[in-house]
């Protein structure tokens, strides 16, 4: 462990009048399963493409195994793709979708035949050899492609949201597999999906990404529980954000004035009074009194309670300076000391105040 | 940057045959064509390159006007007729359940394929004075003397709507098996009555698939001929025998290409209108 | 009520399909009956016979002009073919501002009156000094038959999603491979029955090949022609049954290739 096996140096790439990517850098390792989580529209797809080398960048380096590959055709690279829609062939049946590659170096029949066998085996389709693409389900095919591009053992396979297109049941055996398969083979995994979930389940890593930019790299621990971000602290479970200035410093805790109350958060370091800052709290942080807490002066109304899955979630209408502002709480279990209508007093731990969007992060960062 | 280009030189050389093929064989022959309704007409006969406008003062001659005025009734008949009959026609096919469908499907493409002389032949069996229609209307006795049928200008017409009949039902198929009926649903719910719904939600759908289908009867039945030579006997003179005529008979080749340009003019003029009227390319259904 | 309404709407759209198709083929089936009438005064049934047939088989020149007839139709789609194909892969490839026009004068001779096309060759051929006879004719058929193979070819092209020759790139195959591998198996159907369709054009055509025949290559439309127009005889009942039965076999084999693997390639999409 340890060894970079994918360096992306300063990428860049424009599409007619929009920005796709904005300089991005990243080093990978090997064996890492490594995931790229934004809305759609943030670059992720172009990223991959740029990596598999289906599209060339404008500025920057692509260096595959520390060499630089950013000129290298797509077919002189030893990375393979798994497309969203799968991509087979419709014209070959499964056994020549999954030799392709093999068939392409001039490997001798025979071993393609056992090759392709193992394939199978491995992601359980044992004696779909002979049946053509169109008579697969969507997960069948899904195992094909994924086997198709495993085959001659690339140093990365690129996944793009591969599993978009299947049922929600479907999806988590597929993401369970998946990831035993990383495992087992030990190669780099590039994932794309939009489903926070999905990342949370199976990466060792994931790149938080927004218009075109990295917001947050780190596991799946650190991006939940210490976003950098109000984008990642928002697109990664819920968050609510507080805008404000920095009162004064007390301990391990700063007091924050948002425009009409005092709200306790994290010391950060090098916070400074006065310094403007952003504090995002995740709701299951928050918890609800009926008394006014020491340090805070955030009140509202209970205006709605949601039950779902275990939680409940209560959105509390706090008055604000532009109107009511909506702020989410959420507990373990379905009943609540409080009803809807019920005055509440807010507060958390202060270092449930998360501060994100400080220096080095990004000013688009505050759109939600 | 480099990459690219190097693909784009053999995909250059793969549309390097269309171009060539293109404008030696179809624009520079039409361009040439344009040239030599500008020339003089020689003596004998060939054409001197001596640039005149005599050959479209000529078009003004109230023989060659009428020539010109009878073909464009008889395309615009011709065109409406086929409508007329076409339309229903898609419209009841694209109501039948799928299986029906499919066949009625092939049934209306089989003579389209079918050599249009073969077809226009069984008409003139049809209709001849000795001929099957004549036959059975005297054994039954409805008349004592045969009906004179072929070479009449009715006979003109319906070999003509016959012939391009397809043309008109396959596009306005297309466009209504295409169309959202539950649209028709909604303006009968919102209490449209059912022309009322018809006329505004059907019609106006499936207005491209009508357009395309006028366009592609319209412009063919300009120049058909032989319809008019073999079901009408000659008698009646339209563009296309006009033309054929000034070139092969007549040998005034500069006159002929003037009257091929405002056939050609009028062609484009039609085809301008649809485009701008559907912002489609192509009319519908054309391969 | 209701329900009888509908059934009777049901019943008189029947009718309505069934009378116009009877019309479209009634005439068909016409010149099928009759050339097996051993009358030669068609309107009589004068009993079955196969005599008409033979005497077409024996007519030295409606033999020649098939023999035409066939020659014309193979190499004008066989070479439009070539040039169809490869026209509509390298346009829908490779990006050149010269492609919109060029599509539009390639698809001209479809779209303008045939008749004006038959003069513009019959004129601009002479002017270039190239003589009437198969070679014009083949260039003249060419014109016309590319534009259904371009479409079909291009149609079958634009419908292919781009991935699948994405991931044969990505799994090593360089760009002659990809074409030879992916994409020409997967056009291969609409080359096929758009030469189909363009060979069951040429061997229709009256137009262009009666500008173009010189006096010893008549094509069978042409000879048709000039036989109606004066003295019929029940042998063209004979020689029309045959030519649709030809074309009736092109459209239905043209008509498996286009829907059945069409369908399956929409399929795929989604």
């Amino acid at each position: 462990m340890g060894d970079v096996i994918l360096q992306l140096d300063g990428i860049a790439k424009r599409f007619d009048e929009t920005d796709a990517l904005r300089g991005i850098s990243l080093d990978v390792e090997r064996g890492e399963f490594i995931t790229f989580l934004g809305p759609s529209g943030c670059g992720k797809t172009t990223m991959l493409r740029i990596i598999s080398g289906l599209e060339h960048p404008d500025r920057g380096r692509v260096i595959l195994q520390g060499q630089d590959v950013t000129d290298t055709e797509p077919n002189q690279r030893n990375v393979h793709t798994v497309f969203q829609n799968y991509a087979l062939f419709p014209h070959m049946n499964v056994a020549a979708n999954i030799g392709y590659s093999l068939k392409l170096q001039g490997v001798k029949k025979q071993e393609i035949r056992e090759r392709v066998e193992a394939m199978l085996e491995l992601v359980q389709l044992p004696g779909f050899a002979k049946r053509t693409p169109q008579k697969l389900s969507g997960g069948q095919r899904q195992r094909v492609a994924i086997a198709r591009a495993l085959i001659d053992n690339p140093d990365l396979l690129l996944l793009d949201e591969p599993l978009g297109a299947l049922d929600l049941q479907l999806r988590r055996q597929m993401q369970t597999e998946l990831k035993r398969l990383q495992k087992r083979l030990g190669i780099t995994f590039l994932y794309i999906t939009h489903d926070q979930e999905e990342a949370m389940n199976m990466s060792d890593r994931i790149v938080v990404m927004n218009e075109g930019t990295f917001e947050q790299i780190g596991t799946p621990a650190e991006i939940y529980e210490r976003p950098a971000t109000s984008f990642a602290a928002q697109f990664i479970g819920t968050a609510n954000i507080f805008h404000g200035r920095v009162e004064q410093l007390q301990g391990d805790a700063a007091q924050i004035l948002t425009d009409e109350q005092m709200i306790l958060a994290e010391r950060a370091e090098g916070l400074a009074p006065q310094e403007p800052v952003t504090v995002a709290v995740r709701g299951e942080k928050i918890r609800l009194h009926r008394q006014p807490q020491p340090g805070f002066t955030l009140a509202g109304v209970v205006r709605e309670h949601h039950y779902s899955g275990g939680i409940l979630r209560m959105i509390i209408g706090v008055p604000g300076s532009g109107g009511e502002q909506e702020v989410v709480a959420s507990h373990q279990g379905m009943e609540s000391a409080f009803q809807v209508g019920d005055a509440v007093y807010l507060d958390w731990e202060p270092a449930a105040g998360i501060l994100v969007d400080r220096k080095g992060a990004r000013r688009n960062g505050e759109k939600a | 940057m480099e990459k690219r280009r190097r693909h784009d030189g053999s995909f250059f050389l793969a549309m390097l045959p269309l171009y060539v093929t293109t404008l030696v064989f179809v624009l520079l022959p039409v361009l040439y064509v344009v040239a030599l309704s500008f020339m003089k007409r020689d003596a004998t006969w060939g054409v001197t390159s001596e640039f005149t406008l005599e050959n479209y003062i000529r078009l003004w001659d109230p023989i060659y006007l009428k020539v010109l005025l009878d073909s464009l009734k008889i395309a615009v008949k011709t065109t409406l007729l086929a409508l007329a009959i076409g339309y229903p026609f898609a419209y009841c096919m694209a109501k039948l359940p799928p299986r029906k469908r499919g066949i009625v499907m092939v049934l209306v493409i089989v003579p389209f394929w079918t050599n249009a002389l073969v077809r226009i032949y069984g008409w003139m069996i049809l209709l001849r004075a000795n001929g099957v229609v004549n036959t059975l209307l005297l054994e039954i006795g409805i008349v004592d003397v045969p009906l004179k049928l072929l070479y009449t200008d009715g006979a003109v017409l319906l070999g003509m709507v016959y012939s391009l009949l397809p043309f008109m039902i396959l596009p306005s198929y297309t466009s209504i098996e295409k169309m959202d009926w539950s649209l028709v649903e909604a303006a009968r719910d919102l209490g449209a009555g059912k022309m009322r719904a018809f006329l505004t939600v059907t019609l106006r759908l499936t207005l491209p698939g009508i357009l395309s289908g006028c366009v592609l009867v319209f412009v063919p039945s300009m120049g058909l001929f032989f319809i008019s030579d073999l079901l009408g006997g000659g008698k009646e003179v339209l563009m296309g025998n006009l033309i054929q005529n000034q070139i092969l008979t007549a040998r005034n080749w500069p006159f002929g290409a003037a009257l091929s340009v405002v056939m050609m003019l009028m062609t484009l003029l039609f085809l301008f209108v649809y485009r701008k009227s559907t912002k489609q390319s192509q009319p519908e259904g054309m391969a | 009520m209701k329900g009888k309404k509908h059934t009777q709407r049901r019943w008189g759209s029947g009718i309505y399909l069934g009378v116009i198709l009877a019309l479209m083929y009634i005439p068909i089936v016409l010149v099928i009956v009759y050339s097996f009438n051993k009358q030669k005064i068609s309107a009589v049934w004068g009993g079955f016979s196969l005599d008409w047939y033979r005497v077409l088989f024996h007519d030295q020149q409606m033999m020649g002009a098939l023999w035409n007839s066939l020659k014309l139709g193979i190499s004008s789609c066989l070479i439009s073919g070539v040039i169809g194909t490869l026209g509509a892969v390298g346009m829908t490839k490779g990006r050149f501002r010269t492609a919109g026009a060029i599509e539009s004068i390639a698809t001209l001779p479809i779209m303008i009156p045939e008749i004006i096309l038959g003069i513009a060759f019959l004129t601009f051929f002479s002017f270039v000094g190239i003589p009437y006879g198969m070679p014009a004719m083949i260039i003249g058929h060419c014109t016309f038959c590319i534009p259904y193979i371009f479409i079909n070819v291009r149609t079958r092209l634009l419908g292919i999603d781009p991935s699948i020759e994405e991931a044969a790139r990505d799994l090593g195959a360089g760009g002659g491979r990809v074409f030879w591998d992916i994409t020409l198996p997967l056009i291969a159907p609409g080359i096929l029955s758009g030469m189909l369709l363009a060979f069951a054009m040429s061997l229709d055509d009256v137009i262009i090949s009666f500008f173009l025949a010189g006096p010893t290559s008549t094509t069978l439309p042409v000879r048709v022609y000039s036989q109606l127009k004066t003295a019929v005889t029940p042998e063209i009942n004979a020689l029309c049954t045959l030519t649709m039965g030809v074309t009736f076999c092109i459209v239905i084999v043209s008509q498996i290739l286009g829907s059945n693997k069409f369908k399956r390639n929409r399929r795929e999409e989604l």
